[in-house]
C-alpha cells in the first residue's frame, strides 16, 4: 500500500481526476435515486453538484467516495477504477486510492475525544511515516488555513458548529489530497466565512490543482466558485443538465434548472 | 519535462546544499533525515544553508519539513511565491497561542475541591430530579397527569424483557439447586434443597433477577435513548414547546418500570423454581414431595414483601435509566458513559435499598 509519503507515480497527463460510466445510485432494497450517470470531472476543475433538496447529491456523492456501493456502473477515479456493484470500493487494494481523496461531512464529523489538532493528525499517524513534528506542523499549517490555528487544543463540543466543519476541511486536507469531496460546506456559515471557505478553496485549487466535488445549494457560492455544475433532478432521476453556472442560468433547455439559479418556486400543477 | 529533471537531489557544496528536483513529501522527508538528529540540526557551529531556489515544493509535508528546517538552525534560500507564502503561514499556525491561554493544571486541593463541589451539586440536581418525580406520581394518581406511550414502554420494559429473564432465572435455580445439593447429599437431606430453593427465592432471588436483567436492559436502553434525544436538542425542543422533559420522557419509564419488575419478579421466581425442581427429580423425588417442601417454609407475607420491593426497585432503576439520560453532556461518547453509569447505578442503588429493606424487616419483625 501506498503512504501519502511515499513517491506516487503521477497520473499520465490527461488523465480525469473522476469518471462515471452508467452509474446508478440508491439503496438496497429500494428503486435507485438517480440512474446512469455519465461524466467526467478533469484535474483541477471545481464541480458542484446541485439539484432540489432529496434529489440525491449526497448519495452520489457518498458513491463516489466508496461508502455507499453503486447500484449499477463505476466509478474511476485519477484514471484507475474504483467500485462497481460487483467490486466495490470497500475491498482490500482501494485503501491506496482513498488515500489521494479526502472527504468533508455535512456537520464535519469530528472525533469527539480528541482535539482539533488531534483530529487532524489522526489521519497522518494511520498513513504517514513522517516524524511527529512534520506531523504536528502539518496538521498545525491545515488548522491555520481554515483559521483555527487558535483552537488547536479545543475539543469539538467546546466549538460552534461553523468551526467544526472548517476543522473537518483541515482534517479533509491532512494528506494532500489529489481530490477533496465537500458535502454542503457552506451550509450553517455566516455570510463571511462562506466567502472566505470560497478563497480557501480556489487558494488551495491555484496552490495545489486540488480537484474538488462540491454538493452545495448556495448560489453565491456556486457563482464564485465553480468551473462546472451538474444538475440532478428528482423527477426524472437523472443528470439533467451540465456546464457552468452562467449556462445553465441563462440557456438551459430546461425551465426547472433556469428556476433553480433563479430561486423561482415552481407554479402550482406544474 | 524529463524524468530527471523531476527527481530530487541534493548538491552539497560545503555548508551549502542546493536541492534540486520535485521536493514532495518524500524527497522531504529524505531531506529531513540528511540535515537533521532526532529533530536537531547536524551541523554545529557555522550553519547549514539549504538553496531550494531549483526546487518545485510540493505538498504540505514539504512546506512543514522547510518551515521546521527554518526554525532549528537551518537557513532555507530561494523560497518564493506561494512556496514562501505556505512556509510563512506554517510557522505563524505553529506558534499561535491558544484561545484559551494558558490553562494551569489544578492544584490538589483545587481538584478535591471542585470534586466535592461537584458533588453536592450532582446531589442537589438528583433530589430535584426525585422530587419532581414524586409531584408527577401524585398528579398521576389524582388524574391530573397522563404517561404518554406508557403501555408501549411497559411492553418493552416488561413483556419483551420475559424471555431473558426467565433464562436467568431457570439457569440460577438449576445452579443454586445444584451446588447446595452436594453438602447436603452428605447427610441425605437433599431434600431440603427445596426448602432452601422456596425461601431464597420467595425472599430475594426472583427479585434479584429480575432487577439484574432489568438495569441492564431497561436502564441502559431508557438512557441511551433519552440521552440520544439529549444529544440531538430533542429534549431542549420540548422544554422550547414549554413540556417538562421529566413528565414528558421519564414518569411513563418509571411507571413502567415499576409495573413491571413485580410481574418479572413472578417469572423469574417460577423458572428457578422449574429449575431447581429439575435438580430434585434427578435425585428420585417426585414433584408433589417438591412442592411440599418449598412451600414448607414459605410465608405469604414473604410474597407480598418481595413483590413491594420489587415495585419500589423497579421505580428506582427506571428513574436511575431516566436521569442519567437526562444528564447526558456533548459529543459521540456521552451517551456510552451515560449508559454504563445507569446500569452501575442501578446495580449499586439496588444493593443498598435491598439492604435497607433487610434491616428494616428485621427491625419491623417481619
Amino acid at each position: 500500500m501506498n503512504r501519502p509519503d511515499e513517491t506516487q507515480q503521477p497520473s499520465p497527463a490527461g488523465t480525469p481526476a473522476l469518471e462515471v460510466r452508467n452509474l446508478s445510485v440508491g439503496y438496497a432494497g429500494a428503486p435507485p435515486v438517480l440512474r446512469n450517470l455519465n461524466f467526467t470531472i478533469q484535474r483541477g476543475e471545481i464541480a458542484v453538484l446541485l439539484g432540489g433538496s432529496g434529489c440525491g447529491k449526497s448519495t452520489v456523492l457518498r458513491t463516489l467516495t466508496g461508502l455507499l456501493a453503486s447500484v449499477a456502473g463505476q466509478v474511476h477515479l485519477l484514471g484507475e477504477f474504483f467500485s462497481s456493484p460487483e467490486d466495490p470500493a470497500g475491498e482490500a487494494g482501494r485503501e491506496a486510492l482513498l488515500h489521494r481523496i479526502g472527504l468533508l461531512f455535512q456537520g464535519g464529523a469530528l472525533f469527539g475525544g480528541m482535539s482539533l489538532l488531534e483530529n487532524v493528525l489522526y489521519p497522518m499517524r494511520r498513513c504517514s511515516k513522517a516524524p511527529r513534528a512534520v506531523q504536528e506542523r502539518v496538521a498545525r499549517m491545515r488548522l491555520g488555513q481554515v483559521g483555527l490555528a487558535a483552537y488547536a487544543d479545543y475539543m469539538p463540543r467546546e466549538i460552534s458548529g461553523g468551526m467544526r466543519k472548517r476543522a473537518g476541511i483541515a482534517r479533509a486536507l491532512a494528506l494532500d489530497p489529489e481530490i477533496l469531496f465537500l458535502d454542503e460546506p457552506s451550509a450553517g456559515l455566516d455570510p463571511v466565512t462562506s466567502a472566505e471557505l470560497d478563497a480557501l478553496i480556489l487558494n488551495i485549487r491555484r496552490e495545489q490543482n486540488m480537484t474538488f466535488v462540491i454538493v452545495s445549494h448556495e448560489l453565491a457560492s456556486i457563482d464564485a466558485i465553480a468551473d462546472r455544475a451538474f444538475y440532478f433532478d428528482r423527477e426524472t432521476r437523472s443528470l439533467l443538465d451540465q456546464g457552468t453556472p452562467a449556462e445553465l442560468r441563462a440557456n438551459s433547455p430546461h425551465a426547472v434548472v433556469r428556476d433553480f439559479f433563479a430561486r423561482k418556486a415552481a407554479a402550482p400543477g406544474s | 519535462m524529463a524524468a530527471d529533471d523531476t527527481t530530487f537531489h541534493l548538491e552539497i557544496q560545503g555548508k551549502k546544499q542546493i536541492a534540486r528536483g520535485v521536493l514532495d513529501a518524500s524527497a522531504a522527508l529524505q531531506l529531513w533525515s540528511r540535515l537533521t538528529r532526532d529533530g536537531k540540526p547536524l551541523s554545529a557551529g557555522e550553519p547549514l544553508v539549504l538553496d531550494v531556489s531549483e526546487a518545485h515544493v510540493r505538498g504540505s509535508v514539504a512546506v512543514s519539513v522547510l518551515s521546521l528546517l527554518g526554525e532549528r538552525g537551518v537557513e532555507v534560500r530561494g523560497l518564493t511565491g506561494d512556496a514562501l507564502a505556505q512556509v510563512r503561514q506554517a510557522g505563524k499556525a505553529a506558534n499561535t497561542a491558544s484561545a484559551a491561554g494558558h490553562k494551569p493544571e489544578p492544584g490538589f486541593f483545587e481538584s478535591v475541591g471542585r470534586r466535592v463541589a461537584g458533588g453536592i451539586a450532582g446531589i442537589g440536581e438528583t433530589l430535584g430530579f426525585l422530587g419532581r418525580l414524586c409531584v408527577l406520581f401524585v398528579r398521576t394518581a389524582a388524574g391530573r397527569e397522563r404517561p404518554e406511550g406508557f403501555w408501549k414502554v411497559f411492553a418493552q420494559a416488561g413483556a419483551d424483557a420475559v424471555p431473558v429473564t426467565v433464562l436467568v432465572g431457570f439457569l440460577l435455580g438449576l445452579i443454586l439447586a445444584f451446588e447446595s445439593s452436594i453438602p447436603l447429599q452428605m447427610f441425605g437431606a437433599e431434600v431440603y434443597v427445596a426448602n432452601l430453593m422456596g425461601v431464597a427465592i420467595f425472599r430475594e432471588l426472583a427479585v434479584l433477577v429480575a432487577a439484574i436483567v432489568m438495569a441492564g436492559r431497561t436502564a441502559s436502553a431508557f438512557s441511551a435513548e433519552i440521552g440520544t434525544m439529549v444529544v440531538d436538542e430533542e429534549v431542549d425542543a420540548l422544554r422550547a414547546m414549554g413540556m417538562d422533559p421529566v413528565a414528558r420522557l421519564a414518569l411513563p419509564r418509571v411507571l413502567a418500570s415499576g409495573l413491571a419488575l413485580p410481574l418479572l419478579s413472578v417469572f423469574a421466581g417460577l423458572s428457578g423454581l422449574i429449575g431447581g425442581c429439575l435438580v430434585l427429580m434427578l435425585y428420585g423425588y417426585s414433584l408433589p414431595i417438591y412442592v411440599e417442601h418449598v412451600l414448607a417454609f414459605c410465608k405469604v407475607k414473604d410474597v407480598l414483601l418481595s413483590l413491594f420491593k420489587a415495585a419500589v426497585f423497579g421505580l428506582l432503576i427506571g428513574g436511575i435509566g431516566c436521569h442519567r439520560g437526562l444528564l447526558t453532556g456533548g459529543g459521540a461518547d456521552a451517551v456510552g458513559r451515560a449508559t454504563t453509569a445507569a446500569v452501575v447505578s442501578a446495580i449499586v442503588v439496588y444493593a443498598l435499598a435491598d439492604g435497607l429493606f433487610a434491616i428494616l424487616s428485621a427491625a419491623l419483625g417481619l
